[in-house]
């Protein structure tokens, strides 16, 4: 994955080099890594956001690369839900309407208590008629979850989901992420939070664009150390270089 | 100073538009007054009274309208223009710069502002200066071969006609922007519900007795001056009645909006987000309607004048010798209003693209937000018109019918559809604008 560098017209940057990965279907995978090594980039080149320079990327068995901007629109309102740090919401719309966006874009309509229920089970029904402006970082994530819950969307992104929460919203948000899978959802999470990445089914760990090594979850220490190896790692070749 | 000048450097391309606006401005109205003195200076020279009250009459008109639309026009930006920089002042006032001292911060950024645009419209306002007495000239004045060439003192009005509306105009603005609490600066807080404020509030009650004190003897006097006293009377009311209405803009044009838009029967997602973002950001919208709100009831108000006095004719060129700056001004604030807001967009429309929506959806919303704006302007601007249509025509004693069949129609329906295509051109351009973002570089910027 290639990216022009600002102020310098003909020149790129290369922040993805050499990915060859597997993400197991209905199952929650987290990519850990230091900054800008490339973690953000990989999430949004697999869901078809960012455009990669070589290579290919499929996603439920569908070349994302290949598609056309119409079908790519299509694919995403039927097949992918969105978990961002923040902006997850349309300022203009309502909680109710936000949660129930993607299927309006996909031409269809999200049954009403399907929504009213989803808001339930993340304790916002009580804002179903608010603007994301009033309401709090914790409850905006949560009416981003509720969206993921109500469209029900075979496959999740979420980057950082969890990076601009105190820790009980933290802990809500991930709780339900990794409930997601029993419902055959696949989840891809980016995170810095190594307690959150030990909750993943796999981890994959990136450092310097690439693919540096794929451990199981479950274990917070283990997820830091291969972070810190995989920094220690990129460091050692700065100075080398 | 450093600070003045390198905030307005930061924020150079949001005041671009402002700056825009002060010069168009500036250079209408210091035109309009050099063409008054010029026209009144000519006729005194040549001892002819008639024309010289004639030119104050007709020039006072212009400067009134041209300099009340140049400070509405500027105020809106300047509002936009402060109101998108509230995070920054919460900033200055978190790292201890004194209330005080971001409001005269502020100022003085206007008066900068003014004082360049200002020297900008010196070379312009003889200019329209020239244009306007030619327009005079064609309609049968005889100004006795008055020219608008440079004299020094056209200077000085520039200079006014370019600080006077934004000081004016921001007046108000810059003392809410240095109250901004601090606690802005970390969190997006929504917008209080907006309140008229004294002054605005005293201004509409002054309004409000004007339009009282002109119905009264024009709708149910009998007047010595007779049928034309009374339809004057009347005319003033209107005049006042429309003020009033363009300065209660946020309760007046907002729920104006939100009914015709309710009883639309489209469903689409694209018109959906376009009438909630329109709503949402009601302040925004009633800055961009109002420009053209404006010069449409001012149009209505005069066309139906022109109608009912004997002897005149309601074309849209006799209009445009008296509202044709304002136009001008209008029409140039209304886009630069436009252009403004388009920021805003960005994020949720790669918000929307991000959600699934397909190509296409997120333009055709932005350009549904244009017909919004025109819509909204047009059914005020045909709500001022059968009010103003009525009244008259109850001062001049006439059949409102008759009024209503005399008027030009097709002229009004050219300039409605004139607003239309402006607004949606206008917002079609940043569409195009937008659909070349990259969603995810915008949702991570």
């Amino acid at each position: 994955m290639d990216f022009p560098v600002p102020g310098r017209r003909r020149e790129t940057a290369r922040v993805l080099h050499d990915i060859d990965l597997e993400i197991p279907e209905g199952r929650l995978t987290a990519i850990v890594g230091p900054s800008g090594s490339g973690k953000s980039t990989l999430l949004l080149c697999i869901a078809g956001l960012e455009r990669a320079t070589a290579g290919s990327i499929e996603v439920l068995g569908t070349d994302v690369m290949s598609l056309s901007p119409r079908k790519q629109a299509a694919f995403r309102s039927e097949n992918v839900g969105f978990i961002f740090q923040e902006y997850n919401l349309v300022s203009s719309l309502t909680v109710e309407d936000n949660i129930a966006l993607p299927a309006r874009l996909a031409g269809r309509r999200v049954p009403g208590p399907r929504v009213g229920d989803a808001m339930s089970r993340l304790g916002i029904a009580q804002h179903a008629r608010r603007r994301p402006d009033q309401l709090s970082g914790g409850e905006r994530q949560r009416v981003a979850v509720a969206r993921v819950v109500a469209n029900q969307p075979r496959i999740v992104f979420a980057d950082e989901p969890t990076g601009a929460l105190d820790l009980k919203s933290g802990q809500v948000v991930l709780d339900w992420l990794q409930a997601l899978p029993a419902q055959g959802t696949t989840v891809l999470m980016v995170t810095h939070d190594p307690h959150a990445a030990a909750r993943a089914d796999q981890v994959v760990v990136l450092g310097s664009g690439r693919v540096r090594t794929v451990i199981p979850g479950g274990d917070s220490h283990a997820v830091s150390d291969a972070v810190l190896a995989a920094q220690s790692e990129f460091e050692a070749g700065v100075r080398a270089s | 100073m450093r600070l003045v000048l390198s905030d307005i450097r930061m924020r150079a391309s949001m005041w671009w538009w402002t700056f825009l606006c002060a010069v168009v401005g500036a250079a209408c109205s210091a035109g309009s007054v050099i063409a008054m003195f010029t026209a009144v200076s000519a006729s005194r020279a040549a001892g002819d009274a008639r024309m010289v009250s004639a030119s104050i009459a007709l020039g006072g008109n212009i400067v009134f309208f041209t300099v009340l639309a140049a400070v509405g026009v500027v105020a809106s930006t300047v509002g936009l223009t402060l109101t998108s920089q509230r995070r920054d002042h919460a900033l200055w006032a978190i790292l201890g710069i004194p209330r005080e001292r971001i409001r005269s911060v502020l100022r003085t950024e206007l008066v900068v502002l003014g004082v360049a645009a200002g020297a900008l419209a010196v070379p312009l306002a003889p200019l329209v200066a020239g244009a306007a007495l030619d327009q005079w000239t064609a309609k049968g004045l005889d100004l006795h071969g008055a020219t608008a060439g440079f004299q020094v003192w056209h200077i000085g009005v520039s200079a006014l006609s370019g600080v006077v509306p934004c000081l004016l105009g921001g007046w108000g603005v810059t003392r809410r922007a240095a109250r901004t609490p601090e606690m802005r600066a970390f969190r997006d807080f929504s917008d209080p519900p907006a309140r008229p404020g004294v002054a605005r509030g005293v201004l509409a009650l002054c309004l409000l007795a004007g339009v009282l004190g002109m119905w009264i003897p024009g709708l149910g006097l009998e007047l010595e001056g007779g049928v034309e006293q009374r339809t004057a009377f009347a005319f003033a009311g209107d005049l006042f009645l429309i003020c009033l209405l363009l300065l209660m803009g946020p309760w007046v044009i907002t729920p104006l909006m939100r009914f015709w838009t309710a009883i639309v029967p489209l469903r689409g997602v694209a018109w959906h987000l376009a009438v909630q973002a329109c709503r949402t950001r009601a302040a925004r919208s009633v800055t961009t309607v109002l420009p053209f709100a404006l010069s449409l009831s001012f149009v209505g108000l005069f066309m139906v004048m022109a109608n009912v006095m004997p002897g005149s004719t309601a074309a849209l060129d006799d209009v445009l010798v008296v509202l044709g700056w304002v136009f001008v001004v209008s029409w140039v604030g209304g886009l630069a209003v436009i252009a403004l807001v388009g920021r805003e967009r960005t994020r949720d429309s790669a918000l929307v693209t991000v959600a699934g929506a397909r190509p296409g959806v997120v333009a055709r919303s932005t350009v549904y937000e244009g017909v919004i704006y025109a819509g909204t302007a047009v059914v005020f601007g045909a709500i001022t018109l059968a009010v103003t249509s009525a009244t008259i025509a109850a001062g001049a004693r006439t059949s409102v019918v008759r009024v209503l069949d005399g008027l030009p129609w097709t002229t009004l329906g050219l300039l409605a559809g004139v607003t239309l295509g402006t607004t949606c051109l206008a917002l079609a351009l940043q569409a195009a604008r937008v659909s070349r973002t990259v969603a995810a570089r915008a949702l991570r910027s």
